[in-house]
Formats: C-alpha cells, sequence, structure tokens
C-alpha cells in the first residue's frame, strides 16, 4: 500500500486524547481507492459485531462504499474517515429498525443472525497466530479475542460504536462524535461506560 | 482491580482484521470494486424480493377469473370462413328458388292437364 505520508497528529489529537490513552495517527490516502482497501477489513468486522450476521455486514459495507463514493469522492481525504464510519453507523441502524418492524410483523420468524458464540468460534477456527508464538500461548490469545468479541457484541449499541471508533479506528473524540452524530460528551459517556464494563468482564482473561 | 491498557484491546482488535478469512477478503474486494465503478450494489436477498413479486403476480394472475368471451380473436382465417358461409347460406337460398320456381311451374302445368 503505498501512501502520501504517515502524519501523527501531535497538535490536536493526542493532546486531546492523552488522558484516554488513545493513540491517534491521522494517515494521508492518495486515492479514495486506497482509503477503501484501508478500512474494508475493519468496517467489516464492525459491521458483524453491530449485525450479528456476516451477509448482512458484506451489505451493509457494500452499501457504505458504494455512499461514499458516490457523494464525497470530492471531499478532502481527511473527511473520508468520519464520513465513511457516519455512513456505516446510519446504514446499521437502519438495518435495527428494518429488522425491529419484522420482528413486530413477524414473530414467529427470528432473524438469521448469529450467536455471539458463533462468531466467537470462527475467531477460534481462524488461527490467529503470530509469528515465534507458543501454541499455548496461542490458544489463550484466540480465546481472549474470542471472549472480547463476544463482550463487544453484547454492549448497547451506542458504547459498542463509540468503543470500536476510538480503540480500534483511532478516532479522536472529535471525529468520533462527527461519525456517531452526537456530541463529544455523549461520546465521552458511551465509551468510559464501554470501557468499564469491558474491562471488569475481561479483568481475568488480560490479567494472566 | 487492575486496569486493563487500552493498547490490549488495540492489539487484539488489530489481530482480528489480520486474519479476516480469505473468502470475506474477496467479498470485500469485489464490493471496494463495484463502489468505485459505481455499478448498482448486489444484495443477498435480492433474489428472494424478486421471487416474492414474482410469485405476488403469479398468484394474483390465478386469482382472478379467465373471461374467455370477451377475448378477441383478431382471426382471418376465422372471417374467411364466415365469410364463406355467407356466401354459402346465398347460394342454397338460389338453389332453393330455383327449385320453388321450377316447382311452381310443374304443378300449374299438372293442374293444366288435368283439365
Amino acid at each position: 500500500m503505498s501512501l502520501a505520508y504517515i502524519k501523527v497528529d501531535q497538535n490536536i489529537s493526542l493532546a486531546e486524547d492523552n488522558q484516554s490513552g488513545v493513540g491517534v495517527v491521522s494517515i494521508e490516502y492518495n486515492n479514495i481507492d486506497q482509503f477503501l482497501k484501508h478500512i474494508e477489513k475493519r468496517a467489516f468486522h464492525m459491521a458483524r459485531l453491530s449485525t450479528r450476521s456476516l451477509e448482512d455486514a458484506h451489505d451493509i459495507v457494500q452499501e457504505s462504499m458504494y455512499k461514499l463514493v458516490q457523494k464525497y469522492t470530492d471531499k478532502d481525504s481527511s473527511a473520508w474517515k468520519p464520513l465513511f464510519y457516519r455512513i456505516l453507523n446510519s446504514k446499521i441502524t437502519d438495518y435495527y429498525r428494518r429488522n425491529a418492524v419484522k420482528d413486530r410483523l413477524f414473530p414467529w420468524k427470528k432473524s438469521d443472525i448469529e450467536d455471539a458464540n458463533d462468531y466467537g468460534d470462527s475467531i477460534l477456527d481462524q488461527g490467529i497466530a503470530r509469528l515465534s508464538e507458543e501454541p499455548d500461548a496461542v490458544m489463550l490469545r484466540q480465546q481472549r479475542i474470542s471472549k472480547l468479541a463476544s463482550h463487544i457484541q453484547a454492549l448497547p449499541r451506542r458504547q459498542k460504536q463509540a468503543f470500536m471508533l476510538r480503540t480500534w479506528e483511532g478516532l479522536s473524540t472529535r471525529e468520533t462524535a462527527k461519525a456517531m452524530g452526537c456530541s463529544e460528551g455523549s461520546v465521552k459517556t458511551h465509551y468510559s461506560r464501554a470501557m468499564i464494563r469491558l474491562r471488569s468482564m475481561l479483568e481475568d482473561d488480560y490479567n494472566d | 482491580m487492575t486496569k486493563i491498557p487500552v493498547t490490549e484491546f488495540t492489539d487484539d482488535l488489530k489481530s482480528l482484521e489480520e486474519n479476516t478469512q480469505a473468502t470475506d477478503v474477496f467479498r470485500l474486494a469485489r464490493s471496494r470494486k463495484t463502489a468505485l465503478k459505481q455499478e448498482s450494489p448486489s444484495y443477498s436477498g435480492i433474489k428472494w424480493l424478486t421471487a416474492g413479486a414474482f410469485s405476488t403476480i403469479l398468484a394474483f394472475s390465478l386469482m382472478v377469473p379467465f373471461d374467455t368471451d370477451s377475448l378477441s380473436t383478431d382471426n382471418s382465417i376465422d372471417k374467411a370462413l364466415h365469410a364463406q358461409s355467407d356466401t354459402d347460406e346465398s347460394v342454397e337460398e338460389l338453389y332453393e328458388e330455383d327449385f320453388y320456381y321450377w316447382f311452381d311451374i310443374y304443378q300449374t302445368e299438372l293442374l293444366v292437364s288435368n283439365d
């Protein structure tokens, strides 16, 4: 992947988020294709954790990419990330609303969602490993990641979004607020609650 | 409670991303190309929508009564046959007229001869 340059924004992002310990790196992209290639996998996993459905996650990511290219190619590349996640979150919200209506109209027909354990099992099957890692360390890490994914899935929607955008994507509070369509104060609240919850649930797994 | 550093979560999530299954990576690449070309996105559920719409149209067409009488057949053969039958009738009428004319003469001659 060729990039124009990688810039660490010390003036705004890092100073603002120093207390939470989140390092923010802003990357400049030469074109929108590079940008989509960089974020597609992350966006897919975020959508899957939100929807609990592999097929719906793919559909949502495809629609989001399509809309971003259709409407915002002309925008500055620094705006693409928050815009893309704003679109992604809107699509996920639409998904929840559609499912709520469907479940109300056809209560006997459950939505095809995967259990939290299914996603966790698929992670275990993937065989996540690093070079020079012992087999038992690999197994422990896989189990830990599987549990992390399960607990993220169980978070309330807004906490989940705030956590994934801040921790995984590395967006600043301001960018996360733009992506979520809420205030920076709300982002801090959602993020803080998500962290408290995850830390309490995963304390034993991460402190071995 | 020991506070779990955020970086631990970030590392694990990045591992998850790096180890995305090949089939998913392929599908994402295809979605990206579709988006860049601005082709209409394909949905996994579109075939169900199409099947549902088709079934509805089929069910509706079967429910509506089918009236054969109202059908208008623009059949040139039927028209020709109809015209021909008209002609045949007129020819038959003509033959009947001749017959009755002859019969009338025959009767008159009989009467005259009997006198």
